[in-house]
């Protein structure tokens, strides 16, 4: 007997909607930016930089905020 | 898409790179160096690595579910087990696009678990138990709280950690 031995045409069961779908959101567009582009280490300053292509085209700064 | 930032945690790897890793957290630096983050039958690790390599940070990745309090099942899920980053690099931040290291991973991971529902196995979420600490990081990257008729198996040691759900699919 599988799992569905009851034949149901809900197969998300939950007594409140449940979100199966969200907004497009900030990671969506982060995940498009990363295309080709990797995240290193600057040697001299440890600070984060992004690469592309074997370029730096963005050094990270530090955040005074409490991440 | 196969542009990741990240790859395999190999035994060879973990014992020749990776002895400096500090994230602060004592429980998932701990995991790192543990035989637990190569053992498949727990989980896969992924590993982000500078060009001088030097850990950046890391994630482990399962399967879970969501199940209603019937223990119902509600849907399948790519479970985060754990995701860090050296604290070294946890405040720096790329302004232009108001993105930290940690975004970056997990936007990283989210890559990897659509390729996984697109191309090998349908699920409907993403799901994970998040310390005190990680929650910002979650509820920006569009993360919703468990509802209260809804449960996830948690891993031994997140009893204190909020779980959270990622619907994979948006409008």
């Amino acid at each position: 007997m599988g799992a569905y031995a009851e034949p149901s045409n809900q197969p998300f069961m939950t007594d409140k909607p449940l979100k199966t779908k969200r907004k497009r959101g900030r990671i969506d567009d982060l995940m498009e930016l990363m295309n080709g582009k990797r995240i290193d280490i600057d040697p001299k300053t440890n600070k984060l930089v992004l690469m592309q292509e074997d370029k730096v085209i963005a050094v990270f700064d530090e955040d005074e905020s409490d991440e | 898409m196969n542009n990741y930032s990240t790859v395999k945690l190999t035994k060879e790897m973990q014992s020749e790179l990776i002895f400096d890793f500090d994230c602060g957290n004592p429980a998932l630096t701990a995991f790192i160096k543990s035989e637990s983050a190569v053992d498949d039958m727990l989980g896969t690790t992924y590993v982000m690595f500078s060009s001088s390599n030097r850990l950046i940070g890391y994630y482990n990745i399962t399967t879970g579910d969501i199940i209603s309090l019937k223990n119902i099942r509600i849907g399948g899920s790519v479970y985060i087990n754990y995701l860090a980053v050296d604290k070294q690099y946890q405040k720096q931040k790329y302004h232009n696009h108001d993105f930290y290291a940690s975004d970056w991973l997990l936007a990283d991971c989210l890559r990897r678990i659509r390729d996984i529902r697109d191309n090998h196995i349908g699920f409907a979420f993403i799901t994970l138990s998040s310390t005190a600490e990680g929650e910002r990081l979650y509820e920006r990257n569009g993360f919703f709280p468990i509802e209260e008729d809804m449960m996830i198996a948690k891993n031994k040691g997140e009893k204190t950690c909020s779980p959270m759900y990622f619907p994979i699919d948006f409008e």
